[in-house]
């Protein structure tokens, strides 16, 4: 009997013991996950999450490249039918960009300020100014697509009920924080190499960043606020833009998941067939024979040409001489081909720049072909937008697009080349004629694309700037020459061309085949800013005009498109 | 290659399902004298399920006994080992879902014995939906569904053990001791694989897109329950009972996984190892949880004269998951009964009983839901999580109200329970989605007050009463309301959940808890549905904040009829509710694509609707114009888009999800011990069992309203329901 007592005490003993800890909060603490981190590991996610958003073809994230109409879809065309709903477009973006990109640079910002305590050197104010600049650059894009945001309330968890603020109030104040980044920084240290994946830590290239999305912002306000924008857009010219490709706003993706491009991921990785060229840019650029085809498309639309039977050059022209009289129809600007041994990637060898009864003269020469090699050449076709279009039938992405490391970019020398133009066409003073700077925008694209006959094209009577001015009939000619340019260039660019098409209103868009709203020159709302934040939802919308895709936002003042 | 004819597969999509069987076997041995008993048992069950390849084993060894040591001392103690196989649990995702796939866009003329057959005979991925026109080309999009059930299946195992010790003293002879350790641990492994040659989908730590893969997920968990109990039970006087209770829980929950694959794929195919990945693993995801609620407890029982009872207890929780200075709670409740038969005497009245309770419940938070931790990225550098924690919770209370009258009537032939609730909860702790332009997709809050009351009646009734022959029938009824009291200071709404389709779940203060939100007609100053006079087709709002139904039924009756004839025995059951809403995203998608029999119709002009307009085909949406005149305008149906969710608003495929249905239904048949005479047995009984054998009536086409989602508290809403089985059963139980 003694023992069975002293086993009872020892239990109850036992059961106080655990009873007693004091410690038992301390059960609550994670043990797994960081409590605090640096502020530069957030700018680095901040910086990768914004260029995956832009440079995303995911159907329930990113459908500019439809809406421009450079892309079509193929067996579901919801989206280039303007379906902004049914995948939640405009919740995806709006989530992305406050909490992935504009939550991490906040957080970041903070904790940079409070805790690096070196006050001798630059390298604080360079870094909070970095981030500054990068947070305008989203807020701007919310603006420029939504309308009225919360801005002035926002990023903050203890109000949990944002209001909006104006749009254009939000715009200046933006332009105003990016002036006062500009001028707290330096040319010293910013960011560490590696903890800047756009520029690798250099603050000169942040601030010809921040000079060009000034320049857009001010171009964006120049129908509405003709004289602030020139202001705008002078002190960002003088203040020195992107001028050469090295200035682009790149990131630089790795070969593997999960760094790759988003477009690798959605175009190659997904196994899927659900983008074809759109019928649109393809045939603007057939008619233009415009050369960036071949890298814009692939050659996996062909026809055979003949046998080669024997192939001469003279000054910069290559004949290519065919056994037998020339099948197909090649007409002058299709791009010729010879099998490489690999059947997805054949051998460019140039451009037709004329067609004989059995012999093609090309120009732009990149390879010669064997003597027996069949030659075959390239047709562009399409997708009709809005319809629902076989993947074999049209042209497909480019493969040189869709590499895992393609770099993704958020601004760009071609594009600040565009913006300069159309500052010039708008009698801004940044250094130069409309022309000047359209041609040099176009050799730019040349350049990026690395296709080759930039002369040649600049010489068309439908390029050339001035001719075509003359030629045409819109309001604003310069609107419709310097933007269907921009329009082309921007291939890629998702929110760029998007925002150009919105700002010059060309080139003219066509009607998609069931289209469920006019064309929409905003997104609509995200569902759960209707349903968590209605009333102020519901203020913002009335203000501005309707929580419509077609409500045009305050500085789009024309609209051309026939639909 | 032949071309064949585009007509109804002979083996369509039912052709996929098997028969689930389960075989459920069950030994035990149980034996006892006057110092103490023990059980023995052992189960085994073998389950395999509606979906190829998929079942379930599971081994249940149990072991009980009790000892009195002395007179004063006894023990008690029990072991529980169960170990569990299952393999091909049904994807619930949209990329593996088979059953969406069936309903919401299936190719109708696919043969799916020739998919089984192709899969068979080659072992590979080739499906009715070849990338190009190759000669076994990989499927695009979607694998071959025998494909995905016999090569990309997960599988889980889980050992589990339950066992407990339990010691008790008698001090007196009205006060007791008792101590207890319980513990209930498992150790879980769950593995999912992607065959090489798969589709590839997004799979692993990273959700990447692969075509092939390894994922493992390793689990332990454990909870502890230490308690110790003093037990009075003491008459005060002749006429008053008390039984009084003061005692101690501690409770330790510990949860660790972690979570770890392979990623680009698979180097070596079949082989199903985290060494066997292209690329680089991705940092695996570990999880480590512990949670601790240290509870004191008093209970104080009064019985007078065995009719009026009186019970009341407090309880003291100090709970780990909770800020310092609101961790520790308290909550009541006192319950009371009144078996006023006891005062009455009417021969009519056997029985007669008033309850009134009340009662609180005290809840702590989940693990770590006061600070914001940061995650460390897969792919570069660290974030704020999307969801926010909140360094001021409180804990989570639930008061309920419960008064009941229990009569029987005529020797028990007629008897009623009827109970009138009302029950509040309170400050429920709840991961609330708000705004993103506040930085974060939730916030978790005390969540206001939600306010549940209803009645709940019994009817207890004994038509038949004979020496060979009894009829009893029993019916529930239950009506319960909801509705939000309060919402966390700050907020609009809670949303519950958020859907495909756009559709959301709400909560909105004067609201029902759970009403569903989308997009809905547009509709003139006299209800007619508008019509855009440009298509043809409906006008829908532009919005999606518009309430298209409510999830909550408005009242649920089982009715249960039994029947004995001498050793035999029969039961039904009917089931009834009436009202609540479902969204089917299944209709939604599948009238859309063609499924479904309302997209190819006879039209009013007695054409295919779907011939081109040219044809005559075609059909014109009864409707007006903004501007008042009745649609004339016939749209094409040639094309998709006229149907579905390419038409029609959110609101057009919420259904009514009432529904009558035979339950239940069981014959047993007694063996009589007069047959058993001369055999080993001491009794033997075998029944036939039924269950979910007809569905009497309902409204939600092409599937049962019971399948939708049904995790935590929400329903409401449809897609790739499984299909409802019927089941029928033998059961066989034998006595040595």
């Amino acid at each position: 009997m003694k023992t069975m007592r002293k086993l009872i005490i020892l239990i109850t003993a036992a059961v106080f013991t655990v009873s007693c800890s004091s410690d038992l909060e301390d059960l609550n603490n994670n043990t797994k996950d960081p409590v605090s981190v640096n502020g530069e590991s957030l700018f680095v996610t901040a910086q990768k999450r914004l260029v995956d958003q832009m440079t995303t073809p995911n159907v329930n994230l990113n459908n500019n490249r439809l809406w421009v109409q450079h892309w079509q879809e193929t067996t579901y065309p919801d989206e280039s039918n303007y379906d902004q709903v049914t995948r939640s477009i405009p919740d995806n973006h709006w989530r992305i960009i406050y909490n992935d990109v504009l939550n991490n640079l906040r957080e970041a910002a903070k904790i940079i300020n409070e805790t690096d305590l070196d006050l001798t050197n630059s390298q604080k104010p360079n870094k909070l100014a970095i981030i500054e600049i990068l947070s305008v650059y989203a807020y701007s894009n919310l603006v420029e697509t939504y309308g009225d945001i919360p801005y002035e309330e926002a990023l903050d968890i203890d109000n949990l009920l944002p209001k909006y603020d104006d749009a254009e109030t939000v715009y200046l104040d933006l332009v105003n924080r990016l002036d006062a980044a500009l001028t707290s920084m330096d040319s010293e240290r910013g960011f560490d190499a590696s903890d800047d994946m756009i520029y690798g830590g250099d603050v000169l290239s942040w601030t010809k960043f921040a000079n060009t999305l000034k320049l857009r912002m001010g171009l964006t306000l120049a129908d509405t606020r003709p004289d602030l924008a020139q202001d705008i857009v002078e002190s960002a010219y003088l203040g020195g833009v992107f001028d050469s490709h090295a200035d682009d706003a790149s990131y630089a993706y790795s070969s593997t998941a999960p760094n790759n491009n988003p477009v690798n991921d959605n175009l190659v990785l997904s196994g899927r067939n659900d983008y074809v060229a759109g019928k649109t840019l393809v045939d603007i650029m057939n008619d233009l024979e415009d050369p960036r085809r071949t890298n814009y498309f692939d050659p996996n639309k062909n026809e055979e040409v003949g046998e080669v039977a024997s192939v001469s050059e003279t000054g910069g022209v290559v004949t290519i001489t065919f056994a037998e009289a020339i099948d197909g129809n090649p007409v002058v600007g299709n791009s010729v081909y010879v099998d490489s041994g690999d059947p997805d990637v054949p051998t460019l060898l140039g451009t037709i720049h004329s067609v004989g009864a059995n012999s093609v003269d090309i120009k732009y020469i990149n390879a010669l072909p064997e003597i027996g090699e069949m030659v075959f050449y390239a047709i562009y076709d399409g997708g009709i937008i809005g319809d629902q279009t076989r993947y074999v039938d049209h042209s497909h992405v480019n493969r040189t697009l869709v590499v895992a490391n393609l770099p993704g970019t958020i601004l760009s020398f071609v594009e600040a080349k565009f913006l300069l133009a159309e500052a010039a066409a708008r009698n801004f003073a940044v250094g130069g004629t409309p022309k000047h700077h359209y041609d040099g925008a176009i050799r730019a694209s040349f350049e990026q694309w690395g296709s080759a006959g930039v002369e040649d094209y600049l010489a068309k009577p439908e390029v050339d700037y001035d001719m075509a001015i003359a030629s045409s009939s819109a309001t604003a000619p310069w609107k419709e020459v310097i933007g269907t340019q921009a329009w082309i260039a921007l291939y890629n660019r998702t929110f760029a061309p998007y925002l150009s098409v919105r700002r010059l209103d060309y080139p003219v868009l066509v009607e998609p085949l069931s289209k469920n709203s006019g064309f929409p020159v905003r997104y609509t709302y995200p569902v759960t800013e209707q349903n968590l934040n209605g009333t102020n939802y519901n203020n913002a919308a009335s203000a501005i005009g309707g929580d419509a895709p077609e409500t045009k936002l305050f500085w789009d003042a024309e609209y051309t498109f026939g639909f | 290659m032949t071309k064949t004819p585009w007509i109804s597969a002979k083996n369509g999509a039912k052709e996929f399902f098997e028969t689930p069987t389960t075989l459920s076997t069950t030994i035990s041995i149980s034996n006892g004298n006057e110092d103490g008993s023990y059980r023995l048992s052992y189960t085994k069950l073998d389950q395999s399920g509606i979906m190829p390849n998929s079942q379930i084993d599971r081994h249940n060894f149990s072991f009980s006994g009790d000892f009195d040591v002395n007179e004063r001392l006894s023990v008690a103690a029990n072991a529980n080992y169960i170990k569990t196989d299952a393999l091909g649990r049904n994807s619930t995702g949209y990329n593996d879902n088979i059953l969406g796939m069936f309903r919401q866009w299936w190719q109708t003329n696919v043969d799916l014995n020739q998919q089984r057959d192709i899969f068979k005979s080659t072992g590979r991925n080739i499906s009715w939906n070849p990338g190009s026109s190759e000669t076994g080309a990989q499927p695009i999009y979607w694998d071959n569904p025998y494909w995905t059930r016999y090569k990309n299946y997960q599988n889980d195992s889980r050992n589990r053990f339950l066992g407990k010790i339990e010691l008790n003293y008698k001090i007196t002879d009205w006060v007791s001791v008792m101590g207890r350790v319980a513990t209930d641990t498992y150790n879980e492994t769950q593995e999912e694989r992607r065959a090489v040659g798969s589709v590839p989908s997004n799979f692993g730590v990273t959700r990447g897109n692969v075509n092939s893969g390894y994922a493992r997920r390793e689990i332990r968990s454990t909870e502890t329950n230490y308690d110790l109990m003093l037990n009075f039970n003491k008459d005060i006087s002749d006429r008053i009972s008390f039984i009084g209770l003061l005692g101690t829980n501690i409770r330790r929950n510990e949860f660790n996984s972690v979570f770890a694959s392979t990623s680009g794929g698979l180097l070596i195919a079949d082989l199903y190892s985290l060494q066997n990945g292209v690329d680089a693993a991705p940092n695996p995801k570990e999880i480590a949880e512990k949670v601790g609620v240290d509870g004191i407890f008093t209970s104080v029982s009064f019985g007078l004269d065995d009719t009026v009872y009186l019970d009341a207890s407090l309880r003291r929780d100090h709970a780990s998951t909770l800020p310092d200075d609101n961790s520790t709670f308290y909550y009541p409740s006192v319950s009371s009964s009144f078996v006023f038969s006891r005062l009455l005497d009417v021969d009519a009245i056997n029985f007669g009983k008033f309850r009134l309770n009340y009662a609180e419940v005290g809840n702590a938070a989940p693990f770590d839901r006061l600070i914001d931790t940061y995650q460390i990225n897969n792919d570069i550098g660290t974030s704020l999580p999307s969801a926010s924690n909140n360094p001021d919770l409180k804990p989570e209370r639930t008061k309920s109200y419960e008064a009941g009258l229990e009569m029987r009537f005529l020797n028990d032939r007629v008897g009623f329970d009827l109970a009138y609730y009302k029950s509040n909860s309170i400050d429920q702790i709840i991961n609330v989605p708000i705004s993103t332009s506040t930085g974060y997709v939730s916030k978790l809050l005390n969540a206001g007050e939600i306010e549940n009351k209803g009645i709940e009646l019994g009817l207890n009734l004994v038509p038949i009463r004979m020496e060979d022959f009894a009829w009893n029938m029993n019916v529930n009824f239950t009506k319960a309301k909801n509705k939000v009291v309060a919402l966390p200071e700050g907020t609009q709404t809670i949303q519950l959940g958020r859907f495909q389709g756009g559709i959301t779940i709400q909560a909105t203060k004067g609201e029902p808890y759970g009403v569903l939100y989308g997009t809905d007609y547009l509709y003139d100053d006299n209800g007619n549905k508008l019509v855009d006079p440009d298509t043809g087709f409906y006008m829908r709002t532009p919005t999606s904040n518009n309430v298209i139904g409510d999830t909550n039924p408005d009242w649920l009756m089982g009715i249960s009829n039994s029947f004995t004839y001498k050793d035999f025995s029969f039961s039904f059951l009917i089931d009834f509710q009436k009202g609540g809403s479902l969204f089917s995203l299944d209709q939604y998608y599948g009238e859309a694509t063609g499924l479904y029999p309302n997209s190819a119709f006879i039209n009013d002009l007695g054409n295919p609707v779907r011939n081109a307009l040219a044809d005559g085909g075609g059909f014109i949406n009864e409707g007006v114009h903004p501007d008042g005149t009745v649609n004339d305008i016939r749209v094409d149906a040639s094309e998709f888009g006229a149907f579905g969710y390419a038409a029609l608003p959110n609101s057009e495929f919420v259904y009514d999800a009432s529904y009558v249905k035979l339950r239940q239904v069981n014959l047993t048949y007694n063996m009589p011990t007069s047959l058993l005479g001369d055999t080993f047995l001491t009794g033997a009984q075998i029944s036939l069992t039924g269950s979910n054998l007809w569905i009497i009536h309902k409204n939600v086409p092409y599937a049962d309203p019971e399948a939708g989602l049904s995790s935590g508290n929400l329903q409401g809403y449809l897609t790739g329901a499984i299909p409802t089985t019927r089941e029928y059963g033998v059961n066989v139980k034998l006595q040595f």
